[in-house]
């Protein structure tokens, strides 16, 4: 949409207030509303829909499949695509390189996608992005997040060393046997708790800097009027790589500050768990929803 | 292009984790382009074209999940979305298809290990009628079958058509109750 | 089926009326099959095909090449039918339209996937190589029925045609030129021929300024479902390009000798009863035979004419 000068510049003030006004009265750190479902589609392992109160809609499906470690040196392809544009378009291959990336960096998974000292699984991320008024990074790592906490595997009957003899996988029947791939996080958040092998997907979230001030989720219009566009990953309870900054759309981009960069970690810091905690509740509330339905 | 008609323009796409194994398929392949091309022709009389002249209406589907009658279904589901977006249409578009089973008997919705074993055949109607608007066999059946399958596929239809009327007016009534709250 | 040729409104109005009566502009009845002109090259499987006026020319060669990965036991076969503005003005070169786009997939589904040529016996070793068969259309001039020829041209070509010899020795497979050994021909598990009827919308003919909503199908319906009496359509069979210009909907029927129904495709348009559809697969039947006759007899008269200075007829085939 369209804003005229005088919009615009009403708009920039007012998030540039100290304490900013944002045009929906959110704080900094505050999300919009959204609709979560996991496990929607019956063909993927592991799938995912979001719908945002400003009408993005998202759905991801993760597939997995055998193949042998030595022949691939991704374990994780993230493929998005992007309702009414053309297929490789920019915004859709820059999502797609900014999620293969961070997932295919992450050793745990890595280690969970192994099944014998041959084999690995190999993960097939699609994301379709419906529609989006906003920047559509936020709303596909929600959605990723939650398809991969809702992603099975099946369990491996054969044995896992076949470094002597080579043995094509054998897999249980029994699809109620499957493992997940990701523990399923306390809800409380004690770090303290958590072992080394405990895993969870990484979050993406993006922020936008107007002026001095940071704030996570921007809308549309507040894209526009924002210098540049941060997004910081939150994986296990932490802050971790990447973080970069990525146009948005703003019409007058800018660098941003230390203190800029410092308001992002703590804003970070304070919803990153959040955010994954109700993920999880969703998560869990679909598979209690599920297996009471047998 | 009919300037005294509407003009619509059916872009299907296909999801690589709909089938059991990955696939992704190009945007333009054959199949699906013909089935947009289908789909369009067919919506072209169902649709009253002449109250919206010089319009352009879009249709976008999104294949999720497949298990036989893709095409079937995604008539049916483009048929409830004119009928949201409040398009003035003369009837129900519904689609159905019949799979032959052994030669003989007629197989109603035939899943994808049907589909790919049995020819199938599938059929569009408007409204309740016996008039065929949209017909489509890919594989061998015999001539003299033919009849009970396209009886067996219209009645198929016909029962569609009722049950896609049932939840357009419960979901009508939902929405009228939820606005008069 | 190229894009919609612009024809005045009394041109339109002539031919829909003389439709109306049951008659034609080339004086055929509305359920008559123009001649077919079936004629064979020099070379083998070279065939040329004229329907009324329209013209094309199918050439099939074989190659060796590899199997695709899922099928290892099977040959390729491609059908390339690309119309060019040779054959009309109305359609541009090197863009295929979404009618063109149709009209392959149907002369790809009659003929490819109704496994008219056995592909397995195109294997040479399995996994390694097969032969590549390939038809090439080309038309030359369009005056409508483009499917039903290219299907017509495309399985006589293939029957016409006769691929090297090939036999194996050790590791090694040989190719043995025309020449050396008597030329195999393809294996043809049956002859499938395609039927286009096109229906025109019998309310709007002649075309006037009523109500719109009276020309709609679906409207001409009463409360209780029962067809009124404008309900049916006009049945034309294998029409010329001014007539598939004005057609409101079309059907085709790909069917074979055995009774066998390979292909129906009505993609979209103005509905037609199923009755209708009944009584169009059975005429399509009945012209399926005699054009698969046609085909044969020509075949033969193209055989005899190549034996005519052998003492034995020449062939390829073992007796078993």
């Amino acid at each position: 949409m369209k804003y005229s000068p005088a919009e615009l510049s009403y708009l920039k003030e007012s998030l540039k207030a100290s304490p900013p006004i944002r045009p929906d009265a959110r704080l900094e750190t505050q999300l919009r509303p959204i609709e979560a479902i996991s496990n929607i589609l019956p063909t993927a392992n592991g799938s995912a829909r979001i719908r945002a109160s400003d009408g993005g809609e998202c759905i991801v499906g993760v597939k997995a499949k055998v193949v042998p470690t030595s022949s691939t040196s991704e374990l994780i392809n993230v493929d998005v695509e992007i309702s009414g544009l053309k297929e490789n378009n920019s915004l859709a291959s820059t999502l797609s390189s900014i999620f293969q990336s961070t997932l295919n960096s992450s050793q745990s998974l890595r280690q969970r996608l192994k099944l014998t000292s041959r084999f690995s699984f190999k993960l097939f991320i699609d994301v379709l992005v419906l529609s989006n008024q906003s920047h559509p990074l936020g709303l596909v790592s929600l959605t990723i997040y939650l398809a991969l906490l809702s992603t099975k595997l099946p369990l491996l009957t054969s044995s896992t060393d076949d470094s002597k003899a080579e043995e094509v996988p054998v897999f249980h029947d029994d699809w109620d046997q499957a493992r997940p791939l990701c523990d399923i996080p306390v809800t409380q958040s004690d770090s303290s708790k958590k072992s080394d092998s405990h895993w969870t997907p990484p979050l993406i979230l993006l922020m936008a800097v107007v002026g001095e001030n940071i704030f996570i989720d921007p809308t549309n219009a507040e894209e526009q009027v924002a210098s540049t566009g941060l997004f910081i990953s939150w994986s296990n309870g932490s802050i971790s790589a990447p973080l970069r900054t990525l146009d948005i759309g703003s019409t007058d981009p800018q660098g941003i500050s230390s203190t800029v960069l410092s308001k992002a970690y703590s804003i970070v810091e304070q919803c990153g768990q959040e955010i994954s905690d109700s993920l999880t509740a969703v998560y869990v509330q679909d598979e209690d929803a599920s297996s009471s339905d047998f | 292009m009919n300037l005294d008609s509407t003009f619509l323009s059916v872009n299907i796409s296909v999801s690589p984790f709909s089938t059991v194994d990955r696939k992704k398929r190009p945007r333009n392949d054959r199949r699906i382009q013909e089935c947009a091309m289908s789909i369009q022709r067919t919506f072209q009389e169902a649709i009253m074209g002449h109250l919206h002249s010089r319009t352009e209406i879009v249709i976008s589907l999104h294949v999720l999940a497949q298990d036989g009658g893709f095409f079937a279904a995604c008539i049916n589901a483009t048929s409830l979305a004119l009928i949201d977006a409040g398009v003035p249409m003369y009837d129900y578009v519904s689609a159905c298809s019949t799979a032959l089973y052994d030669s003989i008997s007629p197989l109603l919705d035939p899943n994808n290990a049907e589909e790919s074993d049995l020819p199938f055949l599938t059929v569009a109607t408007i409204g309740k009628t016996e008039k065929v608007s949209m017909l489509l066999l890919e594989s061998k059946v015999p001539l003299d079958r033919l009849e009970s399958l396209i009886a067996v596929t219209i009645s198929g239809c016909h029962s569609l058509r009722d049950q896609m009327d049932r939840q357009v007016r419960k979901h009508g009534h939902l929405r009228i109750t939820k606005r008069s709250e | 089926m190229p894009k919609r040729k612009d024809i005045s409104l009394n041109e339109r109005q002539f031919i829909l009326s003389l439709l109306k009566d049951s008659q034609r502009l080339d004086g055929r009845a509305i359920d008559q099959f123009r001649k077919v002109d079936l004629k064979f090259g020099d070379s083998l499987g070279h065939a040329e095909v004229q329907l009324g006026k329209t013209r094309l020319v199918v050439r099939v060669s074989a190659e060796v090449s590899k199997p695709y990965e899922d099928r290892p036991y099977e040959g390729t076969f491609i059908i390339t039918t690309d119309v060019s503005s040779m054959a009309s003005p109305l359609f541009e070169n090197n863009r295929s339209s979404d009618d063109e786009m149709l009209m392959t997939r149907l002369i790809e589904k009659a003929i490819r996937r109704s496994n008219a040529l056995d592909l397995e016996s195109l294997c040479i070793v399995a996994g390694k190589s097969c032969w590549m068969i390939r038809a090439d259309v080309h038309y030359l001039s369009y005056d409508g029925g483009l499917v039903d020829a290219s299907c017509i041209g495309v399985i006589a070509a293939l029957m016409h045609f006769r691929r090297p010899d090939t036999s194996i020795d050790g590791d090694q497979t040989i190719i043995h030129s025309v020449e050396e050994r008597v030329p195999v021909p393809l294996s043809i598990l049956h002859v499938p021929i395609c039927v286009t009827f096109s229906f025109f919308k019998v309310d709007e003919v002649p075309s006037s300024t009523e109500n719109p909503v009276a020309a709609i199908p679906g409207s001409g319906q009463s409360a209780n479902g029962v067809p009124t009496a404008d309900d049916s359509a006009i049945l034309v069979i294998d029409a010329t390009a001014q007539e598939e210009a004005l057609r409101h909907s079309e059907l085709t029927i790909t069917i074979n000798k055995n009774r066998d129904i390979c292909q129906i495709a009505k993609p979209g348009g103005y509905s037609v009863e199923a009755l209708t559809i009944l009584e169009c697969a059975n005429k399509a039947y009945k012209i399926a035979t005699n054009i698969t006759d046609l085909i044969y007899r020509r075949l033969k008269e193209d055989e005899s004419k190549r034996n005519a200075g052998n003492l034995v007829p020449l062939t390829a085939e073992n007796e078993r």
